[in-house]
């Protein structure tokens, strides 16, 4: 019985979804909504700006989020945030480094890096090398010490680490802070999202790394008038509940 | 409108596929559909499952195709930082041979050397935890950055071995409702988010399929 309930469950909360990313942006005035400040989507042009000034590049990263794994639509809601920058970033000399942890998300990044290329028509200074996979050990440490090492190596001029990390972020900011290097972070874990909201320059919040659609792009705002709906949905249901709760314990 | 027919076939693809496996995922052992149809669905979507299951096992070649790429370009090419390059192919191409022919060696290098080295890298986290604490506070002193390290400081000390039962229930209270209620609170979001992402990448509306 709960079984069943909990696939009725399920399929009433795609249907939800459903309308609520296909009907609501439709609806007059939806595209049109005003975004609220984040100061990290505020700050990633002018760390793009910078890296082209300074001719060094923009280090990207999407941690330890993989694809075929439960972090598989962050991987893709990172990796359009990273298709946004590097867009942006094509005219430097210097190409971005997509880092990745999980070596089924290295297709995903370097198809996200030929993309942003191909849409300025710069396909010919695609390379794949630019998405690069630092293997991860069981904490994900030796990904952190990739990554650190990398900084010294190239320093970039930036950092932007959206994905799903844990504890290792300290290490990788440490190095970032101690260089004075601009860092934006989130993560999909608890512990990755507390160091980042401590350590990061801007950091992106729950979820915030998933609507860079309509803060970079140029697309309808489907993703946040979706997001305001079901948020408003949620809110409801907690809030009947509670008072159903009350009513049950008062009779 | 003018529509791509590679974009096109890229989302019929996905959205076929995904809605076969998310019938196969939540359709009850009870239907109104016909037993056959439920069976096969079932047995398309464990193919399909199976299939992500043998490209990740494959991914990893990928990943090391990749990482030896990066490294010898580096090292043909002279380009900074050539000599830890160098020390990482060597270090592969050692751990590979010696994986074949002296397993006490590779187990023997990977207990004394990477094992160890993880170690050391999981000792930093405690200074880099405090490093950020301090840089927290040096650089944006907010009310939110002041909550957020007292209560940090408090739960630490309450965490000590002494026996001070109103310290411990006052931490209990923080742990399990403020601080469980932000974080119910964040992974409310992601889940939201995630399956509006879902959703969107399902029925062909996000933007990768259109380039």
């Amino acid at each position: 019985m709960s079984l069943v309930n909990t696939q009725i469950v399920a399929i009433l909360v795609l249907v939800i979804v459903f309308v609520a990313v296909v009907g609501v942006p439709r609806l007059r005035g939806g595209n049109k909504r005003p975004l609220r400040r984040i100061r990290a989507y505020d700050m990633l042009p002018a760390m793009v700006g910078s890296s082209i000034e300074a001719d060094r590049p923009l280090h990207l990263s999407l941690g330890s989020a993989g694809v075929g794994s439960e972090t598989t639509l962050l991987a893709i809601a990172s990796a359009e945030l990273v298709y946004y920058v590097v867009q942006r970033a094509t005219i430097g000399d210097t190409p971005p480094i997509v880092s990745v942890s999980n070596p089924l998300t290295l297709p995903l990044a370097q198809d996200t890096l030929r993309r942003a290329y191909q849409s300025r028509g710069l396909s010919n200074r695609f390379s794949g090398l630019s998405a690069r996979w630092y293997p991860s050990g069981s904490r994900s440490l030796a990904f952190a010490a990739g990554v650190t090492a990398m900084m010294g190596v190239e320093r970039p001029s930036g950092h932007v680490l959206v994905g799903s990390y844990g504890a290792e972020l300290a290490l990788i900011l440490m190095g970032t802070s101690r260089r004075r290097v601009p860092t934006i972070a989130a993560s999909d874990q608890l512990d990755g999202q507390a160091i980042a909201y401590v350590m990061s320059d801007a950091p992106l919040i729950g979820e915030e790394v998933f609507v860079s659609n309509a803060y970079l792009g140029e697309s309808a705002r489907t993703e946040t008038t979706a997001l305001d709906l079901l948020r408003w949905l949620v809110i409801l249901t907690m809030l009947g509940g509670a008072v159903v709760s009350i009513i049950n314990r008062g009779v | 409108m003018r529509i791509r027919l590679g974009a096109a076939l890229a989302s019929a693809l996905t959205f076929a596929i995904g809605l076969v496996v998310i019938l196969g995922l939540l359709l009850p052992d009870e239907t109104l559909l016909p037993q056959t149809w439920v069976n096969l669905i079932r047995s398309v979507t464990s193919v399909l499952l199976q299939l992500t299951t043998i490209t990740a096992a494959l991914a990893i070649l990928v990943g090391i195709f990749n990482l030896l790429l990066v490294h010898l370009s580096r090292l043909f090419k002279r380009e900074r930082g050539f000599l830890y390059s160098l020390v990482l192919i060597i270090s592969f191409f050692v751990v590979i041979i010696t994986y074949f022919f002296a397993r006490e060696v590779n187990t023997l290098l990977l207990e004394n050397i990477q094992r160890t080295v993880e170690s050391a890298l999981a000792g930093l986290l405690f200074f880099a935890l405090v490093y950020g604490a301090y840089r927290m506070m040096h650089q944006r002193v907010t009310w939110a950055s002041v909550v957020f390290i007292l209560v940090v400081l408090f739960v630490l000390v309450a965490a000590l071995p002494f026996d001070i039962p109103a310290l411990q229930e006052i931490r209990a209270w923080l742990m399990s409702i403020p601080v469980n209620a932000g974080a119910r609170g964040l992974l409310l979001g992601i889940a939201l988010a995630t399956v509006v992402t879902g959703v969107r990448v399902l029925i062909g509306v996000d933007r990768s399929y259109r380039d």
